[in-house]
């Protein structure tokens, strides 16, 4: 389980670090923040990070420590340029 | 035949408690009073008014029904926390909340907040109080029932007031 936790750590904060490094905003630019669709480096980026080094690491059966860490390095990144082009998989609605 | 201690009725009640209070104050902090979402938010928040509820009350219930807020994530993340054995469940259960947002035409604050304040009530609920997850899934139900299942015009008052008093009332 602890595994597990590490690997959602290194996943929040390796997608975190990588949506600021391909220009996404720390925090919403748009105010009232709560119903911007704008997406930042804060939000959702480290909840899909996090979640997805779970999902991945329950597929895989990896509980050890540094494998759920290699985990949430890959899947970091990877959610980092998922949420750099979430409209194109999830369209806003007036884009939809 | 079901049999239930007083342990579990204390544990399930405290469950109730604090999913209520994590999923109305977050859900009314993000503005589900304040206007409708799509317009089946909006059919059913004027049909609660219609029957002498309050309006803002009534988006509350409408969003509620037509994406998953608060209260979903709070259900879910509780849920995810028992079948995975730790915090782990509330973060995958956070993610499928956001997922869920997104298909529904929802920003996905109100839900994945929800979902994230509940994973951390649950962890301390479990390893500080020292209770069964499996009763703050009991204790959700329940209180997702105190808004959806006993009186809706009553419930929409209780929350329209709750919800002007935290400055998100209805925007028109």
């Amino acid at each position: 389980m602890m595994g597990e936790l590490l690997g959602a750590a290194v996943g929040a904060v390796v997608s975190f670090i990588v949506a600021l490094a391909v220009g996404l905003p720390p925090v919403q630019r748009e105010k009232p923040r709560r119903r911007s669709w704008e997406v930042s480096a804060a939000f959702p980026t480290p909840v899909i990070g996090a979640g997805g080094t779970v999902a991945v690491c329950r597929a895989l059966g990896w509980q050890e420590p540094k494998l759920a860490a290699l985990v949430g390095a890959v899947v970091g990144v990877a959610s980092a340029a998922l949420v750099a082009n979430i409209e194109r998989v999830f369209p806003r609605p007036e884009a939809g | 035949m079901i049999t239930l201690t007083w342990e579990q009725a204390l544990e399930i009640a405290t469950g109730a408690v604090l999913a209520w209070l994590n999923f109305v104050v977050v859900d009314i902090l993000m503005g589900l009073p304040e206007a409708p979402g799509v317009k089946g938010a909006e059919a059913i928040g004027r049909s609660v008014e219609r029957r002498g509820g309050d309006i803002a009350g009534g988006y509350f219930m409408g969003n509620i029904v037509c994406s998953p807020d608060a209260s979903a994530g709070t259900l879910l993340a509780a849920a995810g926390y028992w079948c995975l054995g730790g915090p782990q469940g509330g973060l995958l259960a956070a993610l499928t909340v956001y997922v869920g947002n997104r298909l529904c035409a929802d920003p996905g604050y109100a839900g994945t907040i929800g979902a994230l304040a509940a994973t951390a009530l649950v962890t301390v609920y479990h390893r500080v109080l020292g209770f069964d997850p499996i009763n703050f899934v009991a204790g959700m139900v329940l209180a997702i029932t105190t808004i959806h299942g006993i009186d809706h015009p009553t419930a929409s008052r209780i929350i329209g007031d709750i919800a002007r008093r935290l400055g998100r009332g209805p925007r028109e």
